[in-house]
């Protein structure tokens, strides 16, 4: 074992370690987990934004229109009438996993256990695939029943929530797959195990969002 | 260069940081999971509980984003700071977002939305076209 969340322990390492000590703050938290905290915050208004223009629009399918005016689609089909809710159950609870698994990426980083860690990223990261899938899945489903993105004004307000929630999981993986080769590469010393926490807020925040999307959007009559 | 031990290994396991334990860990994802058990059972409960169960369904989804946050995301842990901001987000986007949808008479949905929410018309209506051409009047000229 080294001082490294990688499995080799080149003599810069260490160097880099010193490179990247944190420096101390007047809060004492760092200023990345701060920022991701503040990020956060912010993004609860944007994903309240969307999940309130979906609930005002869910029951008013309504028509598009063009900004002449002109109509471009008109259908009373509401996303509501396609939901298959044991699909996404069983999406709700592979998510659900994938924030058990990060937890103990996270744990197996503060106790300096890359093999481990890099382990349980790598199945996180499975798992937030599995839930991206499932939502691809389920839109190619809707758009083959006839409710595509200008259907109308409601599924324009779901495909926008439920798609812009998909992006941020796909973006969780993307930098759960990067933290996994920067340890493999062993550019992920232990004084930046922090990292590793950061995303795991990011990652967490997004399952607290699809908690959210799940009962308001799927379950609530 | 600091080393790990298994022993060291071995202690962490049980608590670091005020960080909660593995076995916490596990623990707190079957009550989540058994919670999103339950909010899925409320699928086929009968339609006569509707508004029983999305109050049920509420307080559910309160307790998992709660727990989530507290646990998976160390804000029960963490600096009270982290916990400020977070909240401060969180109850700023709740408020703002009643009020928004209050305004919008979202709170008068009581089911009947094809009278309700009907969709506004497009175009200002016109009255409907008279059989017969209005007549003409004409000005009456005096002559002196």
């Amino acid at each position: 074992m080294t001082d490294t969340l990688t499995p080799v322990a080149h003599g810069d390492t260490g160097h880099s370690e010193e490179h990247h000590e944190a420096h101390p703050t007047v809060t004492g938290i760092s200023n990345e987990k701060l920022g991701m905290w503040v990020f956060l915050g912010s993004e609860c208004l944007m994903f309240g934004g969307l999940i309130s223009t979906y609930m005002l629009y869910k029951n008013r399918p309504g028509s598009l229109t063009s900004v002449r005016g002109r109509e471009i689609a008109s259908s009373p089909i509401r996303p509501s009438e396609l939901f298959d809710i044991p699909f996404t159950s069983v999406s709700s609870f592979i998510l659900l996993a994938s924030s058990l698994t990060m937890v103990f990426a996270v744990s197996a980083a503060n106790r300096r256990d890359p093999k481990m860690m890099r382990l349980w990223l790598a199945t996180t990261a499975v798992l937030g695939s599995l839930f991206v899938g499932g939502q691809v899945y389920e839109f190619t489903t809707f758009v083959r029943e006839g409710l595509g993105y200008t259907t109308n004004v409601a599924s324009s307000a779901f495909y926008t929530l439920t798609g812009f929630h998909g992006v941020h999981v796909s973006i969780g993986i993307l930098m759960l797959v990067s933290l996994i080769g920067l340890s493999l590469k062993g550019k992920l010393p232990v004084a930046r195990a922090e990292v590793v926490e950061i995303i795991g807020l990011y990652w967490h925040f997004v399952d607290v969002v699809w908690i959210l999307i799940f009962t308001i959007v799927y379950l609530i009559p | 260069m600091a080393s790990i031990t298994h022993s060291a290994v071995a202690d962490s396991h049980d608590e670091h940081d005020g960080h909660p334990t593995d076995l916490t860990y596990w623990k707190v994802g079957l009550f989540l999971a058994v919670l999103t058990a339950l909010e899925v059972t409320t699928y086929w409960w009968p339609e006569s509980m509707r508004k029983v169960t999305a109050v049920l369904l509420i307080i559910m989804m309160m307790i998992k984003f709660a727990v989530v946050a507290l646990y998976f995301m160390h804000l029960k842990f963490d600096a009270k700071i982290l916990r400020n901001v977070f909240a401060a987000g969180f109850v700023l986007a709740v408020g703002v977002y009643i009020a928004t949808l209050g305004s919008m008479v979202f709170f008068d949905n009581s089911g009947n939305v094809e009278e309700v929410y009907n969709d506004p018309p497009r175009s200002k209506p016109q009255p409907p076209p008279s059989p017969e051409p209005p007549p003409i009047i004409k000005p009456v000229v005096k002559h002196g």
